[in-house]
């Protein structure tokens, strides 16, 4: 009973979810990561159809990217999920940030098909809220029943936006902490390595076994 | 810096406006705090491979009056600059070099191709000394040929010939640059008798121009070199009037002139563009050719807006600051090199280029303040600027920094081209006229979205759902309005009233979006330059070694900080889990509630 609409609704919806299932979603994804080096490192798992970046035009230009890649399999994407997952995933030389791999969700896609059918279903079935009515917007004014209903929601969403926020801040300030906690270390290591380079290429350790022999 | 030397092609000819510029060459660079344009001598070019933008490397000449003010053997002669200190040499856009200049130099050192007489007549300029801006005095210029090479200070065959090929006189401020102030006509100076007299072409006063339109596209005889004489000579008085614009006039001015320009230019073969002057040459018509107007235009929008980027290029060469301000400053202004830009992709429809432009000029002559709205708001030009978009060579386009002023006069294009959706939220977000909205139900896409705002605002550009994770429990959004006044509405009605997802009742939130801060870092990137010292690694095996992707493996040091990263990474997830969490049960707990409270008062109502 069905109208037609709905049959390549679902058809479209199918063919979208097969395609999310068969892909990876990268996080942390370093700024200066291409697309290509990510297709070449995902290339390890095996073959990548397709891969591009979601850009939130809201997060700053420096900031960690994220991407979503599209495997021909959907093993070959868990596959690389998991090992991703498992071990750290360099992406590339210096960054050494791991990337995080999940599954794909459909959230992630803006583009998606829509789940809303265009015409309500004869028995106006109200139980699938996934296919549901159209959405559209209305407003509610002052002096509206729900006006006080709708009011306490705002004023909930908009501290949930501020919580959010907050969290991130504070988040950001771990990790530039974390950053500079390695780089010191780094540092360190380093200056040791240069000390043990010179002393051999000194030939202090030469002597010094000379020495006690 | 190593990796500014890595990002640079360096050139030993570049091409810039149809002019082939060779090392060492001396050339004509604009400035707008003076009168004349400033000599010096490309000792480098090159090209930066990040943003590909062009370079050059420019040492100075002295005029004669700066170095012996006292004296008066000869005027002609100028110093090269010398020493270490500031003011001896700047880099600059290749875009902010006009010309070639006609200087010799007349040193009697044996490998310096002497001059002959004619020659030195000829020249604007010459020069023999270099002048030591630290010590303070002149010395022969051999000694600078010990030091940079004797090509780049003495003169060579190639110069000599190019020497004569220089047109028109340095002294008076005849440069290329100059032609477009003309073009760019602040508000009411009369022109010159002398401009009148030669440039039967252009004038400043703008009701001439309305009513000489068709006088002067018959009237030029199209032939470049002619032209390009004329339109030199009659610049003088412009440089005064182009000098003390802001850019704000420019910019303003230049796009309401334009119309008036494209017809007076026809004939003007741009001088930036060797195609053009092919074009230029067949009469025309009182409605020329639009192509051809197109291109003109095009050209035009280059040198004005090239004339832009200079004035704050190179406002502070006299005082010698260093390259990099410079840069700094050229970025600023590359950015508002988008604006005729954008001005050129506004445009769609053909207007009737005669009419549409008188009553232009009327309005905007109108105008007291520089808004070019009314002018606009025929769009004809506009249609004229975008279909010659694909011939422009305008960095600004790659440029992904936000231009700086807020373009409300584009407003009420219903003709824009579609822009991907980055570059149009590039844009829209430094004008205002991007909202960022909260709370959406997460099922819906970016389709219903954007049906869904087109009924309940008008006005509205695009909109797009940001991709979240399927834990949030609720989506964003980004709509990008056509204005900001439109977009300003939309944030107060959302604010004052409620904006509801039909039957969830789900208000939705709106703020504004402003420009992000683009100097955040990305922490976790080590830098490893110092790595590469000492150790055994070559370069080579340094750079296989490292820079394919791959699993850390538990013995190396990255394996550790590594996984420290990836601790944070879980403690983050996890916060963001829990206060998801939190927020679902939340709006859960208010929904329901405030759901069965309306039921009930339904109910007791009925």
């Amino acid at each position: 009973m069905a109208a037609e609409g709905v049959l390549t609704i679902s058809e479209g919806m199918a063919k979208f979810q097969e395609r999310v299932s068969r892909s990876v979603f990268l996080d942390d994804v370093a700024p200066s990561v291409t697309l290509a080096t990510i297709i070449t490192a995902l290339g390890q798992f095996g073959k990548v159809l397709n891969a591009r970046m979601l850009d939130c035009p809201l997060s700053p230009k420096l900031g960690p990217k994220r991407a979503l890649v599209e495997m021909a399999t959907q093993r070959e994407a868990e596959r690389a999920i998991k090992e991703i997952q498992e071990h750290p995933f360099i992406m590339m030389k210096g960054i050494l940030r791991p990337v995080i791999a999940r599954a794909a969700e459909a959230s992630l896609y803006p583009e998606r098909p829509s789940k809303i059918r265009k015409t309500l279903p004869d028995n106006g079935d109200r139980k699938n809220a996934d296919i549901g009515r159209k959405p559209t917007f209305c407003w509610v004014n002052r002096g509206d029943p729900d006006w006080d209903f709708v009011c306490k929601q705002k004023q909930l969403a908009k501290k949930h936006v501020m919580e959010c926020q907050y969290l991130m801040q504070e988040l950001k300030k771990e990790e530039e902490k974390l950053s500079k906690e390695q780089e010191e270390r780094a540092a360190s290591f380093l200056d040791k390595f240069a000390l043990v380079d010179a002393c051999l290429r000194d030939k202090i350790v030469k002597q010094l076994v000379e020495v006690s022999d | 810096m190593a990796n500014e030397e890595e990002d640079r092609a360096y050139m030993s000819s570049c091409s810039n406006e149809g002019v082939e510029y060779r090392l060492y060459d001396i050339v004509k660079i604009f400035d707008k705090e003076f009168a004349v344009p400033h000599i010096g001598k490309i000792l480098k070019m090159w090209e930066e491979r990040s943003s590909g933008t062009r370079k050059a490397l420019v040492c100075w000449f002295l005029w004669h009056k700066e170095v012996k003010p006292h004296d008066a053997d000869n005027p002609k002669e100028l110093f090269l600059a010398f020493g270490e200190g500031k003011g001896v040499t700047n880099e600059l856009k290749m875009d902010s070099i006009v010309g070639k200049c006609k200087v010799v130099c007349i040193s009697s050192d044996p490998r310096n191709k002497e001059p002959s007489v004619s020659d030195v007549e000829n020249a604007d300029f010459v020069y023999s000394h270099a002048y030591d801006v630290d010590l303070k005095h002149t010395f022969p210029v051999k000694v600078v040929a010990d030091k940079l090479g004797p090509d780049a200070i003495f003169n060579t065959e190639e110069w000599l010939l190019a020497v004569t090929k220089i047109e028109g006189k340095t002294n008076e401020f005849k440069s290329k640059k100059s032609i477009k102030s003309s073009l760019l006509e602040s508000k009411k100076r009369p022109r010159d008798a002398e401009v009148a007299s030669k440039l039967q072409k252009k004038k400043i006063d703008k009701q001439d121009e309305l009513t000489t339109q068709k006088k002067k596209v018959k009237v030029s005889d199209g032939k470049a070199p002619i032209a390009k004489e004329n339109a030199r000579e009659g610049s003088v008085s412009k440089q005064e009037e182009m000098v003390q614009s802001k850019r704000q006039l420019l910019k303003s001015e230049e796009l309401s002139r334009l119309r008036k320009a494209q017809i007076a230019d026809v004939k003007v073969p741009a001088l930036t563009d060797g195609a053009v002057l092919d074009k230029a040459s067949s009469p025309r018509e009182l409605a020329p050719d639009m192509h051809d107007i197109m291109e003109q235009t095009d050209s035009l929008i280059n040198d004005i807006v090239r004339q832009v980027n200079d004035e704050t290029v190179l406002g502070e060469k006299s005082k010698g600051e260093d390259s990099k301000e410079l840069e700094s400053r050229a970025g600023n202004v590359s950015k508002v090199e988008r604006t005729p830009e954008e001005g050129r992709e506004a445009a769609d429809h053909e207007g009737d280029i005669a009419d549409g432009d008188k009553v232009e000029s009327k309005k905007a002559l109108a105008e007291s303040d520089f808004s070019w709205q009314e002018d606009l708001n025929k769009g004809s030009m506009f249609k004229l600027l975008k279909k010659t978009k694909s011939s422009l060579t305008m960095e600004p386009e790659k440029r992904t920094a936000s231009a700086v002023e807020p373009l409300k006069q584009f407003e009420k294009r219903k003709i824009f081209r579609e822009l991907p959706w980055e570059e149009s939220l590039q844009r829209g977000i430094p004008q205002g006229r991007v909202l960022h909205l909260h709370n959406i139900d997460p099922l819906v896409t970016s389709a219903d979205m954007r049906e869904m705002l087109k009924s309940a605002f008008q006005g509205l550009s695009d909109a797009r759902i940001l991709p979240q994770e399927a834990s949030c429990p609720s989506g964003q959004a980004i709509a990008i309005f056509e204005s900001r006044l439109l977009a300003e509405s939309a944030l107060e009605a959302i604010e004052k009233n409620c904006l509801v997802m039909a039957d969830k009742k789900w208000p939705v939130i709106a703020s504004r979006v402003k420009e992000s801060l683009n100097q955040a870092r990305f922490p976790g990137h080590l830098a490893l330059e110092k790595l590469k010292l000492g150790r055994n690694l070559t370069s080579d095996e340094f750079k296989k070694a490292v820079s394919t992707s791959h699993c850390s493996q538990p013995n190396t040091i990255e394996f550790e900080m590594a996984m420290e990263w990836r601790q944070l990474q879980e403690i983050t997830r996890t916060c963001r889990m829990e206060l998801f969490k939190k927020q679902k049960k939340e709006l859960n707990d208010i929904r329901n509630h405030g759901n069965s409270k309306a039921q009930r008062s339904k109910e007791e109502r009925v």
